[in-house]
């Protein structure tokens, strides 16, 4: 018998079994990364292991810098963008935490660097599996963050999120996330498209700075005072100034994001919703689940189930967590009558963060939809369709008797199985 | 083109040149000040331009690549690397008697 090497011809043509993390890493390779600093940590490992092998064998020229923790893995990012180079990396949960001091520098500088993040929960206790809580905790630094629902779209987005980030109305950096295992190492089809279509649609970074030009020397991030002064170049911003630059060019790229989106989705055929959020069945559904990732697939099912059962149910997918789409969303809310949000993550002390935003965001709607939110799946606990399904029955009782609280209510939790626990007896003797 | 650019669409990131003297006179920090004993040092005493240690280990860019090589005592602030740096010990470090 003899073996096809037809099997394993990589070509840009082909449509690839690919997991989530390997996705992520051929849209570095086509998106012609340059610098790429990581330290591993699961279940992000992968985007960068594959990242290493296309660099070792020639399929990209990009220098990869191997660090001693994830702070100097963003140190080194944010060093190489400023030499102009187009750069990015991949973490996960305290890989992200122990990068947050440099994430406000890179967003501050203006720095494009794109992160993959296949999500994890937080310790502790120790969990290696997903859930968004990385993912929502570094929501205040200023990036642009983006979440995906299968491997074609993690693909895609990171193609997107390039060209979003390095638009010279923005420069911003941006974080493309995906659940953890769920995604990250599950294998599906995933269409790469034709090296030059992506030439075409991801030109070289023009950076707003090149530090690597040294006829020209210049240094960034000077002590910036709280007041505009004038220094021997001329007058300059003050801090003040520097931040509203950032907020006002945040606020300003959903008009871009769609746009980058549009722009692709007319070139390779593809499309999420209008890149902002997702849709299904919400025509003419008076009820809407509200969630993102892994949940919003889930809530896919949950909605045909729904429906069988006689109720219009729709589902909104968040795909853009920041900038807060906040007026996308009260326009889509508008004349909808019922929200049930799905929170893998929760505001610690508060509730979950998407259920809470989304009803800061349509305060001033003059008929505000009832909303409740629920807690599932921290730590990877599977979300199940059920799970979706009581929920929605639960809020659409509780509507109806007029109940409204903030208290978290969890779906999936196992305690009836605990009825033997004794913790007392775990921390006996010694 | 930049005309056609939002006010906050020209404020990028943070960036300065270099300014000499930005931070005040630097060198009334010092405790202690390098001396270069040119009998000793190397490009003063072969009148080539070689060694320059000190030019090049100096953090704050005080001392210049001449024959032989000049210390900006206004910006020195006396840490003593040069004198650590220097391979034939001519510098030494001076108390500076302040009154």
């Amino acid at each position: 018998m003899t073996v096809s090497n037809e099997k394993e011809k990589v070509t840009d043509e082909n449509v690839m079994i690919l997991t989530g993390n390997h996705a992520a890493a051929h849209a570095f390779r086509q998106a012609k990364v340059g610098v790429i600093s990581a330290y591993p940590i699961t279940p992000q490992s992968p985007v960068v292991e594959k990242i290493a092998e296309f660099i070792s064998e020639g399929k990209l020229k990009a220098r990869f810098v191997k660090v001693e923790s994830e702070h100097s893995a963003l140190a080194v990012c944010c060093a190489a963008s400023a030499t102009g180079s187009r750069v990015g990396t991949a973490t996960s949960a305290h890989g992200l935490e122990l990068m947050y001091e440099l994430l406000p520098w890179a967003s501050g500088n203006r720095l494009p660097i794109i992160i993959n993040l296949a999500t994890r929960s937080l310790g502790a206790p120790w969990s290696v599996w997903t859930d968004h809580q990385d993912f929502i905790t570094i929501r205040d630094v200023g990036w642009i963050q983006f979440i995906c629902e299968n491997n074609q779209e993690i693909y895609d987005t990171n193609l997107q999120a390039f060209k979003i980030a390095e638009d010279p109305r923005l420069f911003l950096p941006a974080m493309v996330a995906y659940d953890g295992y769920i995604l990250s190492h599950t294998m599906m089809p995933v269409k790469l498209e034709n090296q030059e279509d992506i030439d075409n649609f991801l030109p070289p970074l023009k950076h707003h700075i090149n530090l690597s030009d040294i006829s020209n020397v210049k240094g960034i991030d000077p002590v910036t005072t709280p007041n505009i002064i004038k220094r021997a170049e001329g007058t300059v911003p003050g801090y003040y100034e520097y931040r509203y630059a950032l907020q006002k060019a945040l606020e300003n790229s959903i008009y871009i994001i769609k746009e980058v989106h549009d722009e692709f989705s007319k070139k390779f055929g593809r499309s999420y919703g209008d890149g902002i959020y997702k849709t299904v069945d919400t025509n003419d559904a008076n009820t809407i689940i509200f969630a993102m990732g892994s949940v919003a697939s889930q809530a896919r099912i949950a909605i045909k189930k729904l429906r069988n059962q006689g109720l219009k149910v729709g589902l909104v997918s968040l795909k853009l967590f920041r900038p807060y789409p906040a007026e996308d969303l009260r326009e889509f809310f508008k004349d909808k009558e019922n929200i049930i949000v799905f929170d893998r993550d929760i505001g610690y002390g508060y509730e979950g963060v998407l259920s809470y935003e989304l009803k800061a965001a349509l305060y001033g709607l003059k008929n505000r939809p009832n909303i409740k939110g629920f807690i599932v799946g921290l730590g990877g606990r599977d979300v199940k369709t059920e799970h979706i399904m009581s929920g929605v029955h639960k809020a659409l009782d509780a509507f109806k008797k007029g109940i409204f609280t903030n208290k978290t209510d969890f779906l999936g939790l196992k305690l009836e199985e605990l009825k033997d626990y004794d913790e007392s007896t775990y921390f006996k003797g010694g | 083109m930049n005309e056609s650019k939002k006010d906050y669409q020209k404020i990028l990131g943070s960036v300065q040149k270099p300014v000499k003297g930005e931070a005040g006179k630097t060198g009334s920090w010092a405790k202690w000040i390098p001396i270069i004993d040119v009998g000793k040092c190397i490009p003063a005493k072969s009148g080539k331009p070689s060694c320059f240690n000190c030019w090049l280990y100096c953090p704050e860019a005080v001392i210049s690549r001449t024959i032989p090589p000049k210390i900006d005592y206004d910006y020195c602030k006396g840490c003593g690397i040069c004198m650590e740096e220097c391979p034939v010990k001519a510098i030494s470090m001076e108390e500076v008697k302040y009154e």
